[in-house]
């Protein structure tokens, strides 16, 4: 829908601290920590991955 | 890395982007792992064949298909929510069923699928809810378009995973016993 080559990613990537689009291993990587025994603590929170888009 | 192993695991949507590689980070942790697809067969008939996982054609906004396929898989350990889907343009010219369709998807779903769950999860059980910057935080998302589907919970994020890698959100809850308090 937005690829990393798409004509949307210099926009994007402009908005972003980190200019590069997110992995999706690095989505899964963090549902497996949460999901993992470290992540028992953690509920009702939300975490932004977003190469710093919203900050 | 951590191992699922003996861990039950559904994942909604699962065929395709993040959540296929959801799929194969469980499965690569020995987990016990099921996901739906709706739309994309040969995808998910492929992360299928790759991983082990089971494929299970269920389109989450069909709600008594949703709960079916939930409860289906029994006590769940791991519960990932990521189908989703995304309605972008002007919402004076958006059609209602897309509308309608992505409300039902979004938020409805991760509801229904949460508390269904929940309702025989196994202990220190978990489920994770993968949204998007659109739905929470996004500077632009004040418009009526990427608002209309944000419900009160903010976990429960709108908009696509996937629809850009640069707008994954996840969020997450871990209490089986406070599905919506998520």
């Amino acid at each position: 829908m937005n690829p990393a080559d798409g004509p949307n990613a210099p926009l994007m990537h402009s908005f972003m601290a980190i200019k590069r689009h997110i992995h999706a291993d690095e989505i899964a990587e963090y549902t497996a920590f949460i999901a993992g025994p470290h992540g028992a603590m953690i509920t009702g929170a939300m975490q932004t991955i977003d190469g710093g888009f919203g900050a | 890395m951590s191992d699922f192993s003996g861990k039950n695991i559904l994942v909604l949507g699962g065929s395709r982007g993040i959540g296929a590689a959801i799929v194969r980070r469980f499965a690569k942790g020995n987990g016990n792992v099921a996901f739906t697809y709706a739309g994309s067969e040969e995808a998910a008939q492929e992360i299928s064949s790759e991983t082990g996982a089971a494929a299970i054609h269920t389109d989450s906004a069909e709600r008594d298909a949703l709960i079916a396929t939930v409860t289906g898989r029994g006590a769940l350990d791991i519960l990932v929510i990521n189908a989703g889907t995304a309605a972008i343009g002007d919402p004076l010219t958006f059609e209602p069923d897309a509308i309608d369709r992505m409300i039902d998807i979004n938020v409805r779903a991760p509801y229904h699928a949460a508390v269904e769950a929940a309702r025989k999860m196994n202990d220190n059980g978990r489920i994770i809810v993968i949204g998007s910057v659109n739905g929470d935080r996004m500077p632009f998302a004040a418009a009526p378009p990427m608002r209309l589907p944000n419900p009160p919970y903010r976990v429960w994020c709108a908009a696509s995973p996937g629809i850009s890698a640069s707008a994954a959100s996840p969020s997450t809850a871990c209490s089986p016993a406070r599905p919506t308090a998520t």
